[in-house]
């Protein structure tokens, strides 16, 4: 265990990295780099500014500084948003991504879980045909256009929800399911799978030659062998759920690091960027390993390495 | 593992989730704001001398009062912290009396050595203002903000010496006074300056501070920050705690609509040195005289602002409690207006815009009318083929604006053949050369190009808004349709689009001016060859010539008509395509009292109410269509 | 099968689209800006094919070319980043875009965006089959009064065409890599593996998004641009370049179990070289694989190319792809007014097409390959 995680962190270390490198060059290969100005400076002024920011040393030693910089946690200015340092700004925005996300990855889990199991025990039925037909299509359609419609269906035509925004609860919704709703899809046709295969084995016959009630025997017995194929589905989802809430917080005008992100890539935010994109480097790795733990947990033939 | 643990696994998930449900739905919830706004995009500073903007505008009408108000309605300049002034027979010395009551919000009054700090650090290029020349009318500003390029040998300079690396960045270095003898030029861009202090001959280089505390120049000179030209010359000078007088470079009628605008407006010293720079701009160490103070700051969020109970002018304010959203989408800005969740938005996507307007009954909330703002194209003069002034004729005889404004502009906006936009009291429309698509294909054939064949695949870029990229893509078409050229389309977002377009990074770029006071010179002077503006690079030297004899001019009908003279050189040579003039788009509920329609579509917060009660209509809609 | 065979129709929609009677994509009408989709009639009458410009054109592009050629091998003689150097450069590709213009003008006056060599002689089989008559705007019309059947239609090329290249040059990185790491096995096996590990947990759409904002920045896509690359170029080789990992790790899986088979040690005891073993023997045997793999990738690349059109980065007009007409459907979307045939047709197109790739890769893995089931 502390060997697996041990290993981990050297493979994180090494990855963020090579981002960092990577990002760092591409960075200064744009002409002007990343110091854009909107005026002209005074020849002097501009100097100074480039001593400061050791724009005057060789590219190597310049990534270097900046290499120190990142490793012990700053992560500089950002360009655009002048009043804030890109550490701030990832204060500000990282909660409210994560509750985004976990709120999301609940809502995928237990509607894909209610939805899966639902198709798979009232098989060849009507509401089995709507409900795979609902997971097909969250899977086929790209979120920005679930969004779209869920905001002209659920604020403008039945006024449940507001339209963005953040801060309240029903604010959360909307967004958390659009965030959601192609991973629920997927866990639905997960859950569908393996619960047919449960439900065929000898134990849920014995148990329901027993006599066990229909609902006890399908939450309690089938449900715990149903699971983990979606626990395992969970690695894929965390970052898929990632790079939706680029898009869903633009729709949903919420302040989390998606919108920060994109803006900052259209912006010419380098710093900004940059920051986030090695932030979420992190965020795919904690999360993977969450889950690769949790899969160890669930299941005891899987091994850590 | 066992059994056990494994339960225990799956149970604590489970509360997880359950525990971030509560949660989320327990956080803390917002009191609601009296009035809400929804402010375009997330601003880049709420620091007055460094923004420019309608949104940064509008924040720092809220956060900081100057010398003098704009009247919510007309715009004409009211008494703000100057409570009356004194204007010399040849208009060239204002002498500003300040009210004793003007407070800053943490109780300290607002003298007149305040606006000689703000006005030094605004003009200071180390501060880097982008509309430091707003404080190019006093005099010797500008030569000020020129820092080494504005000094010859014989002024008196001021040198400031280097701080510790770590000092706070807003403070300034010990400053030595004294007559600048002779520059030396060392290499591009580095220069020694000699000056003489006090009867000796010392010779000052600049660099940054980190530098200067890790070695020594090379030579025997000294380290210094920068030179400047000695700030004492420049006309801004403190009588007293409450008298300021200012000295102009040339007669400027629009001086008290300056001293309204933001840039020149105070900021506190104290907190700027106390903090640094930005951290003094954060809600909880801001220092600030405006109307309102800044409760917090959520980016991309929203700013909220409370009133201030230290404004001298607080009877007048009636909001409590504003709520300032960045919205980014006009269609996401919308939404929240009509699920009332916002009073106030100021732009409508285009599609909407096209349905509200056409209501039956009219909408009560929408009145569109005419402000002083131009929507054009700039040409970058300095790339082929665009330094030819035929193509620029061209493109712009090509162009079928009446087919623009009906399909793209649906609040009315007219077609535009000129700089100035209509609407100034006295002045006289110029206008370029009517459309002429016969003529526009002479012209490109005779500039190398018959039926457009070879020419260059130039590129539009615009900011990123639908209607801006629609506009472009309508003028992609009609290009291809008249004159057989090819060209694209490139949008960047705001920040982007700003850095290309100052650093002419572009071929073809989209640009909207709104005065700055209501003036003609406000956008004729943007051509001139030094302007920040710019940035076509285009250069005229009689244009030039016509711009600096007008401000020196103090009759109004002659000075008018040198501008005139002046517009006409630019419509003729085209370093740009008008395209059309603005109209305002705002939507306002009914129950907000104090919103004018008015020339600069500039809405004061302070002067705004709201009103449940009363049932009439409100100032916006009276004298609507 | 019904999948199947939706793809087919599709895909032959799409690549006949320049043959048959639509009305050009591009063709701006402003006065019928927002038209519903009408049926009646269901024919209506457009602009002709200039013919005398499409013939005379062959003349004037060959002694443009002559010119051309002159120019370029001037320039190949003059010393690099001089203004002389610069000058020819600019006339290059001056004479460059005339000889384009020339070529394309009868086509771009009736509003088709850019064409190739073979849909030029589509369109104009198109032309002299059906004259002028196309169908009429059945899917409504957008805010440049454009028909939305045939931006759909031009729409599915792009998308099609996006969805297939990128993924195919994922295929070719992932295959050969897998291929060479399974074969050579020993440590190289280990450095390729561990790339690939390293690889697999940076956020990709991340670095494409901040990739792509930065080859899109003026100076570099003016280079770009000079080599002939555009931003769907660009698109298929950083899409290609993200998607071959799993590929990579499955090849690599596969050829380990086969190298020992024995008609590869029988090949090799022939005195077959290595590569020829590698390309020869056993990547055939990898088809299946590579089979699923396709049908899977395809429609997460559509997805991807429509989630950067809604942030701007997808294809530029006047290229059309569905994500981008999607995302025109989006925009109009408000509390006002739904132009509803803006948002349902594109909605229709790139959902159907993604479910039955979807499902045709589903069908597709459990026939050849059940244990690929939950990779």
């Amino acid at each position: 265990m502390i060997g697996f995680m041990v290993r981990r962190l050297f493979w994180m270390a090494l990855t963020l990295w090579v981002v960092f490198s990577v990002s760092f060059f591409l960075m200064r290969s744009v002409p002007g780099g990343p110091f854009d100005r909107e005026r002209v400076l005074e020849p002097e002024i501009e100097a100074n500014l480039k001593k400061r920011y050791h724009l005057d040393k060789p590219l190597v030693e310049q990534y270097f500084i900046e290499l120190g910089k990142v490793v012990s946690g700053d992560l500089g200015y950002s360009f655009k948003i002048g009043d804030y340092t890109v550490n701030e700004i990832i204060q500000q925005g990282l909660p409210i991504s994560v509750a985004l996300g976990l709120l999301a990855l609940a809502f995928a889990t237990i509607l894909g879980l209610v939805a899966g199991v639902t198709s798979a025990v009232l098989r060849g039925s009507w509401s089995d045909l709507f409900l795979r037909l609902a997971a097909t299509i969250g899977i086929a359609l790209p979120n920005f256009m679930i969004a779209g419609v869920s905001i002209l269906l659920f604020v403008f035509i039945y006024p449940v929800f507001p339209a963005a925004g953040w801060g309240d609860f029903d604010q959360l919704v909307l967004p958390s399911l659009c965030l959601g709703a192609p991973y629920a899809a997927s866990i639905a046709r997960i859950a569908r799978t393996s619960m047919l295969d449960v439900l065929k084995q000898d134990h849920i016959r014995t148990a329901r030659a027993k006599g066990v009630g229909p609902l006890r025997l399908i939450v309690v017995h089938a449900l715990r062998g149903a699971l983990l194929p979606v626990v395992s589905f969970l690695g894929p989802a965390v970052a898929g759920i990632l790079t939706g809430s680029l898009v869903v917080e633009q729709i949903f005008a919420i302040p989390g690091l998606g919108s920060h992100f994109v803006q900052a890539a259209l912006q010419r935010d380098y710093t900004l960027a940059m920051g986030l994109v090695l932030l979420y480097t992190v965020l795919l790795f904690v999360m993977n390993w969450i889950v690769d733990v949790s899969y160890a947990l669930l299941d005891p033939r899987v091994e850590l390495k | 593992m066992s059994t056990f643990y494994r339960k225990l696994l799956v149970w604590s998930i489970l509360f997880g989730i359950v525990v971030i449900g509560v949660w989320s739905s327990l956080a803390e919830r917002l009191p609601p704001a009296d009035f809400t706004f929804a402010n375009e995009s997330e601003v880049k500073s709420i620091d007055p001398a460094l923004v420019t903007g309608q949104p940064e505008g509008r924040i720092a009408y809220a956060l900081f009062d100057g010398l003098v108000r704009n009247d919510p309605e007309t715009l004409e300049p009211l008494p703000g912290i100057a409570k009356r002034w004194e204007i010399s027979d040849d208009k060239l010395t204002y002498k500003m009396f300040l009210r004793d009551d003007a407070r800053w919000s943490d109780g300290s009054p607002v003298t007149a050595q305040d606006f000689h700090y703000s006005w030094r650090r605004l003009l200071n290029p180390r501060t880097a203002a982008e509309y430091a020349y707003q404080g190019w009318y006093f005099k010797n500003g500008r030569r000020y903000s020129q820092g080494g390029s504005g000094i010859t040998p014989g002024d008196s300079v001021e040198v400031e010496l280097n701080l510790p690396p770590g000092a706070l960045n807003t403070l300034r270095g010990q400053v030595l006074r004294g007559e600048l003898v002779r520059v030396v030029e060392r290499e591009k861009d580095t220069r020694d300056y000699v000056v003489r202090i006090e009867g000796t001959e010392v010779c000052f280089r600049p660099t940054d501070d980190v530098e200067a505390s890790e070695r020594l120049p090379d030579s025997d000179c000294r380290w210094c920050r920068q030179v400047l030209l000695d700030f004492r010359e420049v006309g801004i000078e403190v009588i007293d705690d409450f008298t300021l007088k200012i000295q102009l470079e040339h007669p400027t009628p629009y001086l008290l609509g300056l001293l309204g605008f933001y840039p020149l407006f105070p900021v506190n010293r104290h907190c700027l040195e106390t903090h640094g720079q930005p951290a003094w701009t954060k809600a909880e160490n801001l220092v600030n005289n405006g109307p309102f103070r800044m409760q917090f700051r959520r980016l991309r969020d929203r700013i909220r602002l409370v009133k201030n109970e230290h404004y001298w002018n607080q009877a007048a304010v009636q909001l409590q409690v504003i709520d300032a959203l960045a919205v980014e989408s006009l269609t996401t800005a919308l939404n929240l207006y009509f699920t009332d969740k916002v009073d106030w938005i100021t732009d409508v996507p285009a599609p909407a815009l096209r349905v509200l307007m056409a209501a039956d009954p009219p909408r009560q909330d929408l009145n569109p009318a005419p402000f002083l703002c131009s929507y054009f194209y700039l040409f970058n003069t300095t790339r082929k083929p665009l330094t030819d002034p035929r193509v620029r004729q061209a493109l712009s005889l090509a162009l079928d604006r009446a087919e623009i404004c009906s399909r793209l502009m649906p609040a009315g906006e007219p077609p535009s053949l000129s700089l100035v936009p209509p609407g100034i009291p006295g002045w006289e429309q110029q206008r370029a050369a009517a459309e002429n698509n016969d003529e526009a294909r002479r012209l490109l054939a005779e500039a190398g190009y018959p039926e457009g064949k070879g020419f260059p695949r130039l590129e539009i870029l615009t900011n990123t808004q639908e209607s801006h990229q629609a506009i472009s893509e309508l003028i992609r078409k009609q290009w291809q349709r008249e004159l057989g050229i090819s060209v694209r389309t490139r949008n960047e977002e705001w920040g982007a689009y700003n850095s290309s377009l100052h650093q002419g990074k572009y071929d073809i770029a989209r640009r909207g001016w709104g005065a700055d006071y209501s003036d003609p010179n406000t956008f004729v002077e943007l051509f001139t060859t030094d302007s920040e503006q710019n940035s076509t690079g285009w250069s005229n030297p009689r244009f030039d010539q016509l711009v600096v004899e007008a401000t020196r001019e103090t009759d109004h009908r002659r000075r008018f008509e040198i501008l005139t003279e002046a517009e006409r050189i630019v419509l003729d040579e085209l370093p740009l395509l008008p395209i059309y003039s603005y109209h305002s788009k705002n939507m306002v509920k009914p129950h907000v009292r104090g919103f004018y329609n008015n020339a600069r579509d500039d809405h004061p917060l302070w002067a705004i109410r709201v009103d449940r009660q009363s049932r009439g209509p409100n100032e916006f809609q009276r004298g609507s269509r | 099968m019904l999948s199947l065979g939706v793809l087919l129709v599709i895909c032959l929609l799409a690549s006949l689209t320049p043959l048959l009677p639509l009305q050009a994509p591009d063709h701006t009408q402003t006065e019928l800006q927002y038209s519903e989709p009408l049926f009646n009639p269901l024919w209506i009458s457009t602009q002709q094919l200039d013919w005398q410009l499409v013939s005379r054109s062959p003349r004037i592009t060959k002694s443009l070319r002559d010119e051309l050629a002159k120019l370029k091998s001037k320039y190949s003689s003059t010393t690099p980043d001089t203004a002389a150097a610069k000058e020819l450069r600019y006339e290059i590709r001056r004479k460059a875009a005339e000889i384009h213009d020339t070529v394309q003008a009868p086509y771009r006056k009736l509003g088709f965006p850019t064409l190739g060599s073979l849909s030029r002689w589509m369109v104009r089989t198109r032309y002299s089959l059906f004259g002028g008559y196309a169908l009429n705007s059945i899917c409504g019309r957008d805010l440049f009064g454009r028909d939305l059947v045939a931006r759909l239609c031009w729409g599915a090329r792009i998308s099609l065409l996006v969805g297939l290249v990128a993924t195919i040059v994922s295929l070719v990185i992932g295959v050969t890599y897998g291929a060479i790491a399974g074969y050579c096995g020993g440590w190289i096996d280990d450095v390729l593996m561990r790339v690939v590990d390293v690889l697999y947990s940076v956020p990709f759409v991340f670095v494409v998004i901040f990739l792509l904002t930065i080859l899109g920045e003026e100076s570099i896509a003016d280079e770009l641009a000079f080599w002939g690359i555009n931003r769907i170029t660009v698109f298929y080789f950083v899409v290609g370049a993200i998607y071959w990992l799993t590929m990579s790790r499955v090849v690599r899986g596969q050829v380990i179990s086969l190298k020992h088979e024995l008609y590869v040690e029988a090949a090799r005891s022939l005195g077959a070289g290595q590569l020829r073993i590698l390309f020869w023997h056993l990547l055939p045997n990898l088809l299946s694989v590579v089979l699923v793999y396709l049908t899977l990738t395809i429609p997460k690349v559509m997805l991807f190319e429509a989630f950067l059109s809604f942030l701007g980065l997808g294809v530029e007009p006047p290229d059309v792809s569905w994500g981008l007409l999607a995302n025109e459907g989006i925009k109009v979307i408000t509390p006002v007014k739904v132009y509803w045939w803006l948002v349902l047709f594109p909605s229709i197109a790139l959902g159907t097409t993604l479910l039955a790739l979807n499902f045709l890769g589903d069908g597709v893995r459990d026939a050849l390959d059940p244990q690929l089931k939950d990779a």
